[in-house]
């Protein structure tokens, strides 16, 4: 099973060895921290950058935003060569740009300047604040059935089975149940609400 | 279906590209009239941030957990490393020494004592990782076994563990004395453009050492040498200097 597959697969193995694999990979660990020492960047640097550039990469594969036409590996050290340089530049860039080229024909480098980091803005990190508090307010079941159906794109029978429910009716119910529960926490929580219009 | 569940269908296939051109044309149509669906997509579109928070802090532990694992492997890495290093320096003290009564010229050791610091540096960098495929090949180079290293390294195919491969690949035809075989690798890695320009670097540095490791090709080494060390913007530039220096 190739990388793709992996992480986009439902079985939470598959996806974790795809991961662990591409985080261990000597190969990307030996480029990044090469281009850390280029950028002067200090030696504890370089696994963190790997680790925020393998959520980003994971985030971008499972939204749809790379097609796999090149690999998997390419596009990975795309972000981190990314994130490496835009720290040189003392920006803080934690978002892709979904307009890149993706071809197997283009040269890695060349690759690399398809990708662009942008900031994220101060309303998002507040956002994203607000909303991780309020995370806390659904219980850890609800937590993990949400993130399973929405983002892992577990069928309902593979929730019931982790959830140690009857069937998959029980678990469409429970998956409604939390998600009611969030958007209840969400709009109770008048600061948030106060933010919508940005997202606009 | 009720019109409030069609409306959260259609906000969640939107939100997650499901939707045909046309549907999502009528979609955001209908978007630009209806504060009310852009307020109800403003909802979701918060509640999918949420739960996309949640699969970021999942990964963020398993990563963390990962990271031990890295590193534990690492120190142990290093102490096979270590141990790799120890015997390959005996050895190496060994054939100096045979070398040194041999050959009056003490340039040899100069050669393999860069050519050391250099694949040192890159053990240094990529221990830690998973290598498990490599692990036989390394056992044999640990044994001087270099004709079984080689034949090893050369039947890798893992996408993942090809570069380090070849890295050892080289080493070993460097060590059993087999330049001509591995300076057409580095040539290759040397001119391959896609690679960063430290890998490139390197590779042009090991072809010089390889070059002056054999006589037949001395001249050639000493020429690619000089072109190393004039070249301040080149990574091994110092390392080229030091290695005119002790050159006679």
């Amino acid at each position: 099973m190739d990388h793709l597959q992996g992480i986009l697969s439902q079985k939470e193995e598959e996806r974790n060895a795809a991961l662990k694999s591409l985080y261990m990979n000597p190969m990307i660990n030996a480029k990044v921290k090469a281009w850390s020492k280029l950028y002067n960047l200090t030696q504890a640097e370089p696994d963190d950058i790997l680790q925020e550039a393998i959520i980003m990469l994971d985030e971008k594969i499972r939204k749809g935003s790379f097609l796999g036409k090149s690999k998997v590996t390419t596009f990975l050290l795309g972000i981190c060569h990314n994130m490496i340089r835009d720290k040189v530049r003392r920006v803080n860039r934690v978002i892709l740009k979904p307009e890149f080229n993706d071809s197997e024909q283009m040269p890695e480098s060349q690759f690399y300047d398809q990708l662009e980091l942008v900031e994220t803005s101060e309303w998002e990190s507040e956002r994203d604040r607000t909303l991780e508090q309020l995370l806390n307010g659904l219980d850890s079941k609800c937590r993990e059935a949400l993130k399973s159906y929405y983002f892992l794109r577990m069928s309902m029978a593979q929730i019931a089975e982790r959830r140690g429910l009857k069937n998959a009716v029980q678990a469409k119910k429970a998956v409604h149940r939390c998600r009611m529960k969030l958007r209840d926490l969400i709009q109770s929580s008048p600061a948030l609400l106060q933010k919508l219009k940005p997202l606009a | 279906m009720s019109t409030e569940s069609s409306e959260f269908d259609a906000i969640e296939n939107y939100l997650f590209g499901h939707q045909t051109d046309v549907e999502k044309l009528a979609f955001e149509q209908n978007l630009a009239e209806n504060i009310a669906l852009k307020e109800a997509l403003k909802l979701h579109q918060l509640e999918h941030r949420a739960m996309e928070l949640e699969t970021r802090a999942d990964l963020k532990s398993k990563l963390d957990d990962w990271k031990a694992q890295k590193f534990e492997s690492k120190k142990t890495s290093r102490f096979r490393s270590m141990r790799y290093a120890l015997a390959a320096a005996a050895s190496i003290a060994l054939i100096m020494g045979s070398f040194f009564i041999l050959n009056p010229s003490n340039d040899k050791r100069w050669i393999e004592h860069s050519f050391e610091a250099t694949v040192s540096s890159n053990r240094e960098i990529e221990s830690g990782a998973e290598e498990d495929l490599l692990a036989p090949a390394r056992k044999a180079m640990q044994d001087q076994d270099y004709r079984r290293a080689i034949s090893l390294l050369e039947a890798i195919k893992s996408p993942d563990q090809q570069d380090r491969a070849q890295m050892l690949l080289i080493e070993s035809y460097f060590r059993s004395e087999n330049y001509d075989a591995a300076i057409p690798i580095l040539k290759t890695r040397a001119a391959d453009e896609t690679s960063h320009a430290l890998l490139r670097h390197q590779a042009e540095w090991l072809i010089a050492l390889n070059y002056l490791a054999q006589e037949k090709t001395i001249a050639e080494g000493r020429h690619l040498l000089s072109q190393i060390a004039n070249n301040p913007d080149h990574s091994h530039a110092k390392d080229a200097l030091k290695l005119q220096k002790k050159l006679k």
